[in-house]
């Protein structure tokens, strides 16, 4: 691959335009999307190519098949458990707030009658070999998009992190930007303070 | 410490387009459980619990929300004075084309001290851009709102002095059945009409006082053209592949 690396002063003339495609969106759902952002961004030939990032942090990835049933608006959860979608930490969670536990023929958490168990992390070990934790996840997120000088689109649409000043600040630095959409800045359903406290 | 969204937009770089879905009301229930979000009888808690349905949501002191700093504002009011704060910038600096409400800052347009806002920012909203071109989507707060500046040109243009006092903006919804919901806010209320007499002048002393910018009449992002940025500005599009 190395052989075929484009000079770094002028990467779009290196590549055809559906090579270049290929990393033209990028959608970040979780801390893996997170650390692969990160690498990707690493690499400063490739880092004009990012046009559009959608940055897009819900909690339901953490509630698996139980997203839609509107429970990810009635608990309150840490965001690691969010980042990691750490099933048996939400599922705790539910238990204790009294939303699961009545009907145990419910196979989304049941099954022969008793609770299921989820092996997903994050545990002592760190259910990801790089990003630890839910600081490690947002600094990462924060310098992946910081790295990125050629945006032409951007969503920020979490419930669980508003966006950090350092990515408002490049934002409103770059010359490329068409769109932006802001969706669920965390307003509302934050994790031990107010938004825009 | 959140980010002051506002910061983003630049008077030099116009964006063309900003969806703003940013969650104004409160949640029904206070599923954060802090303490402040406790209050029943605020008014934008009543309105979550449907007091004011399509009606204006009747804020007192509404001033407050741009002179005083966010956080000795009443936490409940917060993302309201933010999204305030985000849609004045937008308006002055001129730094946006077309503004796309989200489900949750809808109700944007039923606060009256954002009246004025809507004479030089063309809004729609993500229901509306949904049923671009299949069925007609009725809204009548965003018709008003998108009515206010054709309102102004069309009176403005009948007189030989473009400028409109405070006192004249109070006839602007005579025999305009779109601006009907600004109606009484536009008849009555000295402090919308002199906003909108202030912002009404500053076009006029820009010279853009007698052409319709595109955004009011079609609410498409790249003019007359159906373009992907119209569903990006509402929808992220599932090809992206998440990562």
């Amino acid at each position: 691959m190395s052989a075929h690396l484009p000079a770094e002063d002028d990467p779009t003339d290196a590549f055809p335009a559906c090579l270049r495609s290929v990393w033209k969106n990028a959608c970040i759902t979780n801390v893996y999307g997170i650390h692969r952002l990160e690498l990707l961004t690493r690499l400063p030939w490739l880092t004009s190519f990012i046009k559009n990032v959608a940055v897009e942090l819900s909690w339901d990835p953490a509630l698996d098949e139980s997203a839609g049933r509107g429970w990810h608006s009635e608990i309150r959860g840490e965001l690691g458990d969010y980042f990691f979608q750490n099933r048996q930490e939400v599922l705790n969670r539910l238990v204790e707030a009294g939303y699961v536990g009545e009907d145990e023929t419910d196979p989304a958490y049941f099954e022969d009658g008793k609770l299921k168990e989820f092996s997903q992390g994050p545990d002592a070990s760190g259910l990801h070999s790089v990003i630890k934790n839910a600081d490690d996840a947002i600094k990462s997120l924060e310098s992946s998009i910081l790295r990125l000088h050629d945006l032409q689109r951007f969503v920020w649409q979490t419930l669980i992190l508003p966006m950090p000043s350092s990515v408002c600040r490049h934002l409103s630095q770059l010359d490329s930007l068409r769109l932006l959409r802001l969706e669920q800045q965390g307003e509302f359903t934050s994790a031990g303070e107010c938004f825009f406290a | 410490m959140p980010a002051p969204l506002w910061e983003i937009l630049r008077p030099a770089r116009p964006l063309d387009a900003l969806g703003l879905g940013v969650r104004v009301l409160p949640l029904y229930t206070n599923v954060s459980y802090e303490v402040a979000f406790d209050d029943e009888n605020h008014t934008l808690k009543r309105a979550i619990r449907h007091d004011y349905d399509d009606a204006e949501i009747p804020l007192s002191q509404p001033e407050r929300l741009l002179s005083s700093p966010l956080d000795a504002l009443h936490p409940t009011e917060r993302p309201l004075a933010a999204a305030t704060r985000l849609l004045e910038s937008c308006a002055k600096t001129g730094s946006v084309r077309l503004l796309c409400l989200g489900e949750e800052s809808q109700c944007l347009l039923r606060f009256r001290h954002l009246a004025h806002i809507w004479v030089r920012l063309s809004v729609t909203t993500a229901t509306a851009m949904m049923a671009y071109d299949h069925r007609p989507h009725l809204d009548p707060w965003l018709s008003a709102a998108n009515a206010m500046r054709p309102a102004l040109i069309d009176f403005a243009s009948s007189r030989e002095d473009p400028h409109l006092t405070p006192k004249e903006i109070a006839s602007l919804p005579d025999g305009r059945e779109d601006l009907e919901p600004f109606a009484t806010w536009l008849r009555e209320d000295q402090q919308v009409q002199k906003r909108v007499a202030d912002v009404w002048d500053d076009i006029v002393r820009e010279g853009k006082h007698c052409a319709l910018p595109t955004g009011f009449s079609v609410p498409r992002v790249n003019g007359f053209e159906l373009s992907d940025d119209d569903s990006w500005i509402y929808l992220t599009r599932y090809d992206y592949g998440p990562m």
